[in-house]
């Protein structure tokens, strides 16, 4: 290994302090009917800032106080909202459990953070639309194992046309798994899919510099097939998100299929905004020296592997 | 369009305190964001795109290192340091000088367009410090300041050059914008000086 790829190295394992997997702050909060009009409220928290849950407003006509809930004859109905939301956690579950009726389940986020409770339970397409889309966006931005890779595939792309193609059977890949995880087809634990994630990366940034030696690999030849394998697993890591998220039973579909066009819309806006730099380049001249290509190649593997180590140490260490 | 952009530049007059766009997302996309959604910082660096377009490209395409570099200094300082309110009127003055540089549409001397693009990154860049962050926190936001300086400038100026270089109406169009924008800088430097009395205080 060159020097200078081996101080920059040193530099990132000295800057690298955490390597869990990114997450997406959820609050649960927990509505039981106890007797008609009477509930018992719990809130199920976690977030590594260790941010208090957001403060819950109630329909006028209830009286709180915790963890008691006392709605009378006009029962849960009305508008229930979340204060500071958005500051604390990207999304909230509410969980109703009204007796002799099946839960309801409902995801407020930080740009709907209240909803209007009726009897029928049911949730307008435009409101689904507005929780799930962001969330998804959100996590692909935050997710920047998959952001990584997804910048392996580009460097191993010569032309246009291939990069539609591997964009593509990475995006068919991961909407394939994280359908059938959301669905309840396939299930597969969240910790060594993590795991197998950041060794993509790692496996993916070694291709990229065999690619740009000139050595023979398959990966450089058909993009599309590597970003189709690994894009399967990937569609596992968004699903274990959407699954911690909690889903609404009664609008399941719609809610995958935001969650997802979120994802893909982050994921183009990554692309577009690496293409858009690329262009600029081009356009202006302005190569990159081969050191600084290569370091940053080692860099972003250096980067998988770190992530692979400590994701593994968390699988096989004991809680 | 003018009115709209000089009410909407004289409801945000941010001042020398950068202010954290998100705090849930994180201080990388808080300083990725800031200056981008930052209009006191967003049209000068536009205008200083413009200028950089301008020049012949080995010239142009200095300021895609410099400038990021620039404003990760600044913004180390700006955060490690006091904050100044002549900070803020020297980015005020910057948008009349790049404005009027945009306007005037000539080619800079090298060393003086390094000069501007350097100073400009520098007060930018302090503008965009965040004392209140240390650590981790402050080095996330320092590279996300530097990221939103170095995909702005450098997506800008490829624009601008290949509009002047390539349409023919590509200039007249740039230096309308100058002058929009060195109209837009003697209204807000107006306003902050004479009628806020910000700069004074």
């Amino acid at each position: 290994m060159k020097p200078i790829p081996l101080v920059c190295l040193f530099l990132l394992a000295l800057t690298c302090t955490k390597a869990l997997a990114h997450e997406t702050p959820i609050a649960l909060l927990t509505i039981s009917e106890r007797q008609t009009g009477l509930f018992n409220v719990e809130w199920t928290y976690s977030s590594s800032t260790n941010q208090f849950p957001p403060t819950v407003v109630f329909p006028a006509h209830c009286e709180f106080d915790y963890p008691r809930l006392q709605c009378g004859e006009k029962n849960l109905y009305g508008t229930l909202a979340l204060q500071q939301l958005g500051e604390r956690y990207s999304a909230a579950v509410v969980q109703i459990d009204r007796i002799d009726q099946q839960p309801q389940t409902y995801t407020l986020t930080g740009a709907n953070p209240d909803i209007a409770l009726n009897p029928n339970g049911n949730l307008p397409i435009t409101r689904i639309m507005a929780s799930y889309l962001p969330l998804g966006f959100e996590h692909i931005m935050l997710g920047v194992d998959h952001l990584l890779f997804v910048l392996g595939l580009m460097w191993l792309v010569g032309n246009r046309w291939m990069l539609f193609k591997t964009i593509t059977a990475f995006t068919v890949a991961h909407s394939m798994t994280l359908g059938a995880v959301t669905l309840g087809w396939l299930g597969v634990p969240e910790k060594p899919v993590n795991a197998a994630i950041a060794l993509s990366i790692a496996i993916v940034a070694v291709e990229v510099l065999k690619f740009k030696r000139g050595e023979p690999c398959v990966s450089a030849r058909m993009p599309w097939a590597i970003a189709f394998g690994f894009g399967l697993l990937h569609g596992f890591g968004f699903a274990g998100a959407l699954t911690g998220i909690g889903l609404p039973e009664a609008n399941l579909p719609a809610a995958l299929l935001f969650f997802n066009v979120g994802v893909e819309l982050g994921q183009l806006s990554f692309v577009l905004i690496v293409l858009a730099l690329l262009w600029s380049h081009r356009s202006l001249q302005s190569h990159f020296p081969r050191w600084m290509e290569t370091t940053a190649i080692y860099a972003v593997g250096s980067i998988g592997c770190f992530w692979f180590l400590t994701r593994l140490d968390m699988l096989l260490s004991p809680i | 369009m003018k009115r709209w952009l000089l009410l909407f530049c004289l409801l945000t007059p941010q001042w020398a305190h950068a202010h954290l766009v998100s705090t849930r997302f994180g201080e990388y996309y808080a300083g990725l964001l800031h200056p981008v959604i930052t209009l006191s910082h967003l049209i000068p660096w536009l205008a200083l795109a413009l200028v950089a377009g301008l020049q012949n490209t080995a010239s142009a395409r200095t300021a895609l290192p410099l400038f990021p570099l620039a404003v990760l200094a600044g913004a180390a300082l700006g955060s490690t340091l006091p904050a100044q309110q002549w900070i803020a009127v020297i980015n005020l003055i910057s948008f009349l000088v790049l404005g009027g540089l945009v306007l005037a549409a000539r080619p800079l001397p090298p060393r003086f367009f390094i000069a501007l693009v350097m100073a400009t990154g520098l007060s930018h860049g302090y503008a965009n410090g965040m004392p209140e962050l240390f650590g981790q926190g402050l080095v996330l936001y320092l590279a996300g300041v530097t990221c939103a300086a170095y995909l702005l400038v450098s997506i800008l100026t490829a624009a601008s050059h290949q509009l002047i270089t390539q349409r023919s109406w590509g200039i007249i169009a740039v230096r309308a914008g100058g002058s929009w924008i060195a109209a837009i800088g003697f209204l807000y430097l107006a306003f902050t000086l004479f009628v806020t009395g910000a700069a004074g205080s």
